[in-house]
């Protein structure tokens, strides 16, 4: 038969050919059942390159290592491509880019670990090492930059599409790419803000409040570039430093806007005098302390002729720290409004006793002290009635400077803006 | 045909029939290939994650989130990262709920609401914590470098095994003292504050079962309120070791008795309280010894502090803090000179106030470095200057 050699010629040619498949074919994945094993084995080789920090179970060819990426930029796309929402992909760049700004900083913050336990630590404005905080500083600033970097696509932006409410109170109605530009300027400038606080050691020097003020004039023309004059006068109001100061005092008052517009308009006047850029001055002379005084004087009489009397009274009240502890405590024990006026204007009598007092010339030392005492028994009698036990506790242990004062044989008065000065202290008794 | 051939024929047909069922089986079980992403100069490669990805992986359920993630080779941190965003989903409804007071509000008053919705709003924050707990569990292993950093100044000197206990208590302490101020929000009510100071035993109790006396002291070296702020006060002494050791024991001892941070000391209390911080001093000059607590009391003077933390700040010589006391206690003599002459004249007298005002600014503005740091010394410890120049009149 020639039949059966050629079809064995046809059989061996077959073998072969198939066995040369076998041995050359590119690779294919392997059956289901066997790809976690597969998993665990070498790495295959068009996976992408796992990032530095994973700590992968199961090594290369696990679903994570499909998704991760060194750069945070391809992490976001597969994400994104994975179908993981923005929220999501958010949290976990965050998570990401913190772990690699952290290792960057570690070396320059190894120092922390080195301090010696009975000096000031880095950390410390004042003796502490101004290098070490900046380095802090620069590692917040980098991740909020790269942050920005890989975020600030419009896929991250606020899932409704607008922007949050914080930047709607800071900004107004403006577009949200308006609005967009307008953080990056902000986070810019407070960035070099912050960088000239962190050298000043708490200290602040003329030269430090000469470059914070440079770096507000260059933010408000950058500001201005973007912003309408209306746009600018309308930011101005919502974003000063004059409206985050009367915030928690128009808030208790609830004020209205016209009333805001004019209390803001008061204040914004002698705002560069009362508060310097940069902080409170270290030492106050004696003239500048009249200035404030007269600035305060100025404010309150605007405002009684704009609020009318009553109104500037409850406004002057509510700006006083004291005043805002008073409202936490009797909140928190449910004390009527009334009372607690009633309780805070006991430092006008108390004031005004201290000062008649002292100035009384017909009475010894020892009997202003005993003076003293009654009176501190009275205002404290006085304040529990009107705050009960737990609220008035509160009240004297907070910072209630004045009653110490009187409570210790001393006079004081209060400043046009309410604060208090202290006057004459009686000898300490001879035990 | 020969019988090898026949042979070697059927062979080579049985080795057909083989090669074809294997050909044929892959075939049939050959699964769809896992996605394939190439990384080419950090752009996605033609072949995406399946869009599916995350659809199949999510579920209500947080711990079987959280072992689907890790059997999937997820990161620990990334995992994190995942569980408490989906935590914080969950619970953003109620979130939201309770900041819609604040948010009514014009942007010239608080977004903050009211102060029974902050506490709710702070609870919502403990449920937050509580239930990553329950998930996650409480590992301080995969903490990060910084919080690792801190660890080696507050815990280096304990062994390793110790360490790693103090800080889960040192955790659950901070998480119980979360929840107190949580229920108090801004005013701590007498009980609230007797709750502090309970907690503040219990964690002292705990801490002196771990750790031995001597690790106890070690301990308190670091982390007490005594010790931090023996820190502050006594930057401008600069203390050798062995003297912060000493003035913090006696320190420590003091406090201890007399500066309860929870209670409120009764006037009888607060007078033992003035005889015994006397009694403090004494032990300080016993343990600095005369000449070292000379130079202690001169570098607490606040306006030495000042005037040294100043030089630090202009990074001149540390000795210059010296130099600028030294001009200072001159200047002062010479002018209670001047002042106890009664042979001079009213205008003599302003005449040599005046000189020496000159001089001292000079010498000070010299030794500094010009004007503008004058003015920043006049702010900062140098009052005197200014002090000189009032005595003219």
């Amino acid at each position: 038969m020639k039949l059966a050699p050629a079809l064995f010629a046809v059989s061996v040619a077959a073998n072969v050919a198939a066995l040369a498949y076998c041995v050359l074919r590119p690779g294919t994945p392997a059956p289901a059942s066997a790809l976690a094993a597969a998993d665990r084995a070498a790495a295959p080789a068009v996976v992408s390159r796992p990032t530095a920090g994973s700590h992968s179970a199961d090594g290369n060819g696990s679903l994570w290592s499909t998704l991760a990426a060194e750069d945070p930029r391809t992490l976001v796309a597969r994400l994104r491509a994975a179908g993981f929402p923005p929220g999501l992909v958010r949290a976990i760049v965050e998570a990401k880019v913190m772990e690699t700004v952290e290792r960057r900083a570690a070396d320059l913050l190894g120092r922390l670990a080195r301090a010696p336990y009975w000096r000031p630590l880095p950390s410390q404005p004042i003796f502490g090492d101004p290098a070490y905080r900046e380095a802090v500083s620069a590692m917040w600033r980098e991740r909020s930059r790269l942050l920005r970097d890989i975020l600030g696509d419009d896929f991250f932006l606020h899932e409704s599409g607008n922007p949050t409410a914080q930047q709607r109170r800071m900004f107004g109605d403006l577009p949200a790419g308006k609005i967009q530009r307008l953080q990056l300027i902000n986070d810019d400038y407070d960035e070099l803000a912050q960088q000239i606080r962190n050298r000043t050691q708490g200290f602040v020097l003329p030269e430090d409040r000469e470059q914070l003020a440079l770096v507000e004039r260059e933010r408000r023309a950058d500001l201005a570039a973007v912003l309408s004059a209306e746009e600018l006068a309308d930011y101005d109001l919502r974003s000063s430093p004059v409206t985050s100061r009367l915030r928690t005092a128009l808030t208790i008052v609830d004020a209205s806007e016209a009333e805001f517009r004019a209390i803001h308009e008061a204040y914004r006047k002698h705002d560069a005098l009362l508060n310097p850029l940069g902080g409170p001055l270290p030492v106050v002379s004696g003239e500048l302390n009249r200035q404030r005084d007269d600035a305060h004087r100025q404010i309150n009489a605007e405002l009684r002729a704009a609020l009318g009397e009553a109104r500037q009274a409850e406004l002057a009240r509510a700006m006083n720290r004291d005043y805002q502890s008073l409202l936490q405590f009797a909140a928190r024990d449910h004390v009527p409004r009334e009372n607690v006026v009633r309780a805070f204007d006991l430092r006008e009598h108390a004031a005004r006793e201290s000062t008649r007092i002292m100035a009384d010339t017909a009475l010894t030392t020892a009997q202003k002290r005993a003076a003293f005492q009654q009176l501190t028994e009275s205002i404290e009698a006085d304040l529990a009635a009107a705050l009960g036990p737990s609220t008035t506790a509160s009240y004297l242990q907070s910072a209630m400077s004045w009653f110490e004062t009187i409570r210790r044989g001393g006079s004081f008065s209060l400043r046009p803006d309410g604060s208090v000065r202290s006057g004459i202290m009686l000898p300490s008794p001879r035990n | 045909m020969h019988p090898l051939s026949r042979l070697g024929f059927v062979a080579s047909l049985a080795l057909n029939a083989g090669l074809a069922w294997w050909f044929l089986g892959r075939t049939a079980h050959e699964p769809s290939p896992l996605p394939v992403v190439r990384e080419t100069a950090g752009a996605v490669a033609a072949a995406s994650p399946d869009p599916q990805t995350w659809a199949r992986l999510k579920t209500e359920d947080l711990p079987v989130l959280a072992a689907r993630l890790r059997a999937t080779g997820f990161p620990p941190s990334t995992i994190r990262a995942m569980v408490s965003h989906q935590i914080g989903e969950a619970l953003a409804a109620q979130r939201r709920a309770l900041e819609a007071e604040g948010r009514q509000r014009p942007f010239w008053q608080n977004p903050q609401p009211a102060p029974e919705t902050r506490q709710a709003l702070a609870q919502l924050d403990l449920e937050h914590a509580r239930r990553y707990r329950e998930i996650l569990g409480d590992d301080t292993s995969e903490d990060s470098p910084l919080q690792d950093l801190d660890a080696g100044w507050h815990f280096g000197y304990l062994p390793a095994d110790k360490a790693a206990l103090l800080k889960p208590l040192l955790r659950a302490e901070a998480r119980q003292r979360q929840e107190i101020m949580a229920a108090s929000v801004g005013a701590m009510s007498g009980a609230a504050r007797d709750r502090m100071a309970r907690l503040e035993g219990e964690t002292r109790a705990a801490l002196a079962a771990l750790l031995t006396p001597a690790e106890l002291f070690e301990y308190d070296l670091r982390r007490s309120e005594t010790a931090n702020s023996l820190r502050s006060t006594l930057a401008a002494f600069d203390p050798r070791e062995e003297e912060f050791r000493a003035l913090f024991q006696v320190h420590h001892a003091f406090d201890q008795q007399w500066s309860p941070r929870w209670g409120t000391p009764t006037p009888e209390q607060e007078r033992a309280r003035g005889q015994a911080y006397v009694q403090l001093w004494e032990q300080y000059k016993a343990v600095l010894g005369p000449e070292r607590y000379a130079e202690y009391e001169k570098a607490t003077n606040t306006n030495y502090v000042r005037t040294s933390a100043l030089v630090n700040r202009l990074q001149l010589p540390a000795e210059t803090t010296e130099w600028l006391w030294s001009i200072r206690e001159e200047y002062r003599g010479r002018t209670e000179s001047v002042q106890r002459d009664r042979s001079l004249s009213p205008e003599a007298r302003n005449a040599q106030f005046a000189a020496l005002a000159q001089e001292a600014d000079r010498r000070v503005g010299s030794l500094l470095g010009g004007e503008h740091r004058l003015e920043a010394y006049r702010q900062q410890g140098g009052a005197w200057l200014g002090t000189l120049r009032e005595n003219i009149r």
